[in-house]
């Protein structure tokens, strides 16, 4: 029941106008990053061509040469993660529909599987379109081709010390493809996250206006970016900035990948809780 | 009453708060180990020092949405301030009040007045927070530079949320703010295209002035008053206070304009837009 009933959201949730316009939005984005990397390397001799998953759109090495795409993902993610399915439990409280659908399903149960279908329809508007684009980068430009933004030598100290920061750096040396494709779907799976979280504020509080739900992310990564900055301060070379984790290929400071995996495993228990305080009260207003 | 009271709040609250933030994050003392007014007044639109305005490369386009975020939290808490009477209670609202142009007039005031409030509060405490980190000085430059700002900030902050509370009579609050903070980081990010195209001078100029996001840069603008345009520096050509004066002021009016005309004429008898459906 709770499967059958969670993937009838996750149906009707993909159908919504949150999930499509965001679809669509980033899938304009990813096509125009693609297009333009054609359109400025074509003819370009292999020796001198940068690797494909280097020109992707979620690849912060891509910064050093054309900013202002990257720069467009990073101010928009923000606004643009919470709206596939962000809003769904405050909709349908708001309709009243919440009544309808916990009484038949128990209200803790109809919360987390409301919750685990923002998840899974975030996660779905946030990866198939970066996905897209890595075929699209695979079959377009030569796989063989392995320069790097930056334009330094694989044979350069610096370069090795750029890659060994990178998150997941042993995965990028057994294959920089399976590197991309696993960042990807970790990216996607982040976004999920961050969807389902405000999903389960919805669901601890009653918000009427919800535009306020645009608030607990758009202050959590921009707090993160905060930290960042403020360790910057202290001449620190430390990110806390979540493009820094989120994004492929980020190397502008120390990473720790622990640590973040402990803050996203407190995000999912965050998540969680509200989840089922939310279920615990009760429905009548 | 309570409406006054809550918009008071709201203000007062993140004005403090904004103003506390934006100190303690990007308040630097100068090498003399002291800080001027003006050089605050500029800082609290993304320069980093004194003779150092904002560059628009990637790192330092993220620190002005950082610098504007309490301006944003703002927005969205004004965004629904007139738009809540658009909702389930309209009817119960416009019943009694026929006059409904003059019952906006009022709305809009109050906004306004909120929006001011706003800034006076966020610059004021961002002073005194500063003062009671370092040694701090008071500059005619920056009397002069800290009242334009509050004036373009106030009249940007005034158009853009009452643009978010008319779109949401259309579109819901969340669409509305997504629409409207969309399009201010977007033309944020469009900022870059300066650096990449700083060679061509004409091209720059032309650019400020159409992109609505420069005209909030303080360390960007020339003035025609010599101690103001002496304390800026500006490192590009072309932009003038009083030409963005007029683009917010103009958006300002546009706004109120347009809502005027919406709120006479749009019919309530349908359904909440909120409920999402």
């Amino acid at each position: 029941m709770f499967i059958k009933t969670t993937a009838a959201q996750i149906r009707f949730l993909l159908k919504r106008n949150g999930a499509i316009i965001t679809f669509f939005i980033l899938l304009a984005m990813v096509l125009f990053n693609f297009i333009s990397n054609v359109l400025a390397f074509q003819g370009k001799d292999v020796i001198e061509m940068y690797h494909p998953m280097k020109l992707l759109l979620l690849s912060w090495n891509q910064t050093y040469l054309t900013p202002d795409r990257t720069l467009f993902l990073i101010q928009l993610y923000p606004l643009l993660v919470v709206c596939p399915a962000g809003f769904a439990l405050a909709s349908e409280r708001q309709t009243g529909e919440d009544i309808l659908l916990a009484a038949k399903l128990g209200n803790i149960r109809y919360r987390f599987s409301k919750i685990l279908a923002a998840f899974a329809v975030t996660m779905i508007v946030f990866t198939i379109p970066f996905l897209i684009e890595i075929i699209l980068n695979c079959l377009a430009f030569p796989l063989t081709a392995a320069g790097d933004l930056m334009n330094l030598n694989c044979y350069q100290e610096e370069y090795f010390r750029m890659t060994e920061s990178y998150l997941f750096t042993g995965l990028y040396q057994v294959s920089p493809y399976i590197y991309a494709l696993v960042l990807t779907l970790l990216f996607g799976i982040l976004s999920g996250i961050l969807g389902a979280f405000t999903a389960a504020v919805s669901s601890l509080f009653y918000i009427k206006f919800r535009i306020l739900l645009f608030l607990p992310v758009f202050a959590l990564l921009n707090v993160t970016i905060m930290i960042s900055d403020w360790f910057h301060m202290q001449n620190s070379s430390v990110s806390a900035a979540w493009y820094s984790y989120f994004l492929l290929f980020a190397d502008s400071k120390t990473l720790y990948g622990p640590v973040f995996a402990l803050a996203v495993l407190l995000l999912i228990l965050l998540t969680a809780a509200g989840a089922y305080i939310g279920g615990r009260k009760d429905c009548v207003r | 009453m309570r409406t006054i009271n809550s918009r008071i709040t709201v203000s007062a609250v993140t004005g403090i708060s904004g103003g506390i933030y934006l100190a303690v994050m990007y308040m630097q003392p100068t090498v003399l180990g002291n800080i001027g007014l003006s050089d605050l007044v500029m800082r609290l639109s993304g320069s980093r020092a004194p003779g150092f305005p904002l560059t628009p490369v990637i790192s330092e386009l993220l620190s002005l949405t950082l610098v504007l975020v309490p301006c944003y939290v703002f927005q969205i808490y004004m965004g629904i301030e007139v738009y809540r009477s658009f909702c389930t209670a309209s009817i119960y609202v416009f019943s009694r009040t026929p006059g409904r142009i003059r019952w906006y007039l009022g709305e809009i005031t109050g906004l306004a007045g909120a929006a001011l409030l706003f800034q006076i509060i966020l610059v004021v405490t961002a002073a005194v927070t500063a003062a009671l980190m370092y040694p701090f000085y008071i500059d005619k430059a920056g009397v002069i530079l800290a009242v334009y700002h509050i004036i373009l900030y106030t009249l940007w902050l005034f158009s853009m949320s009452l643009i978010i509370n008319l779109l949401a009579v259309y579109l819901g609050s969340n669409a509305a703010f997504f629409v409207v903070c969309g399009t201010q980081l977007i033309f944020t990010s469009l900022l870059i295209f300066i650096n990449m195209f700083e060679e061509n001078r004409p091209f720059v100029t032309r650019f400020l002035n159409l992109n609505p996001m420069a005209h909030l840069v303080i360390g960007w603008h020339s003035s025609v008053f010599p101690l103001p345009d002496k304390t800026i520096q500006a490192p590009y050509e072309g932009l003038y206070f009083a030409v963005s004066f007029l683009v917010t002021a103009g958006t300002a009016l546009a706004a109120a304009v347009t809502g005027a005309f919406i709120v006479k004429h749009h019919d309530f008898l349908t359904a909440d837009s909120e409920g999402g459906v």
